[in-house]
């Protein structure tokens, strides 16, 4: 019997929307991300360098007004995703060269049998490239109003 | 709280296994629309830096068990080492100062951490 199929919207809980971003650079933005997660000062700290390194590497901002910063870490012991969004956008070193607008941070342990890993990120990669400038995931005004979009999203996928 | 080494050993392992996925995985993300540089020179700094700061003893123990097992850190969930998936004694498994010390799984070996939920 194989396991059901991964659903972005029945991963994401309002609490890890955040639909007002602050900061206005790159690391800022992944530190209001990590700020969100479920792990103490020190850990944050050793995620967002983490996360940096994984920037260098190349921009995880695909486009569109969409970035998805990802890496694997032993800090968290179950896929973490965390959704931000920045009104005016921030430079992420996009593909498009455009500003990012809409974050979509995950952490996946090492330890991750059913590759949910590279399945999640698959499917938000796949759903962002479909976005248009005005989609409502740009301008819902609730997290629940953003999760039933981006269910509407995925089934379309 | 975390023990400093320990934070080191966590630090080296994310970092390893970073190196070795966007090697190894540069395709698949590469097709998902993410640029993959292929210059990991900033991560073999980041990691030969980290390394000066482990104790030669723990870093002489943490590169056998990579050699032996791959992953010379593993998490603990639910009790139980993610290495070898033995439970832990209780008096492990309970203990309130996880993290503060560097630890060896009893059976396997490895460092263990314990992961936030």
């Amino acid at each position: 019997m194989g396991s059901a199929p991964i659903s972005l919207s029945g991963i994401l809980k309002p609490g890890q929307i955040s639909l007002n971003l602050k900061a206005q650079s790159r690391d800022g933005i992944l530190k209001e991300l990590v700020g969100q997660t479920p792990l103490n000062e020190k850990a944050q700290h050793m995620l967002l360098v983490n996360l940096k390194q994984r920037e260098e590497l190349g921009s995880t901002g695909i486009g569109k007004g969409v970035a998805i910063p990802h890496c694997r870490s032993l800090l968290l012991n179950s896929l973490s995703l965390i959704v931000g969004r920045s009104k005016n956008g921030v430079d992420f070193d996009a593909i498009d060269k455009k500003p990012s607008r809409l974050f979509f941070l995950i952490i996946a342990p090492p330890h991750d049998p059913q590759n949910q890993y590279l399945i999640v990120l698959g499917r938000i990669a796949q759903l962002a490239k479909g976005l248009t400038s005005n989609d409502a995931l740009f301008t819902a005004d609730n997290p629940e109003d953003f999760i039933l979009r981006m269910d509407e999203l995925e089934k379309k996928l | 709280m975390i023990h400093p080494q320990l934070e080191l050993l966590v630090t080296l392992h994310d970092l390893e296994l970073m190196i070795k996925e966007s090697t190894e995985e540069a395709n698949k993300q590469e097709a998902m629309g993410f640029k993959i540089e292929a210059s990991q020179e900033h991560l073999n700094k980041a990691l030969s830096e980290v390394e000066k700061q482990v104790d030669p003893e723990i870093l002489n123990r943490y590169k056998k068990l990579k050699q032996k097992y791959g992953r010379p850190v593993v998490p603990v969930i639910n009790g139980v080492c993610c290495g070898c998936y033995i439970m832990m004694p209780t008096s492990q498994a309970t203990n309130v100062k996880r993290n503060q010390t560097i630890t060896n799984c009893g059976n396997c070996g490895r460092f263990l951490y314990w992961p936030a939920v």
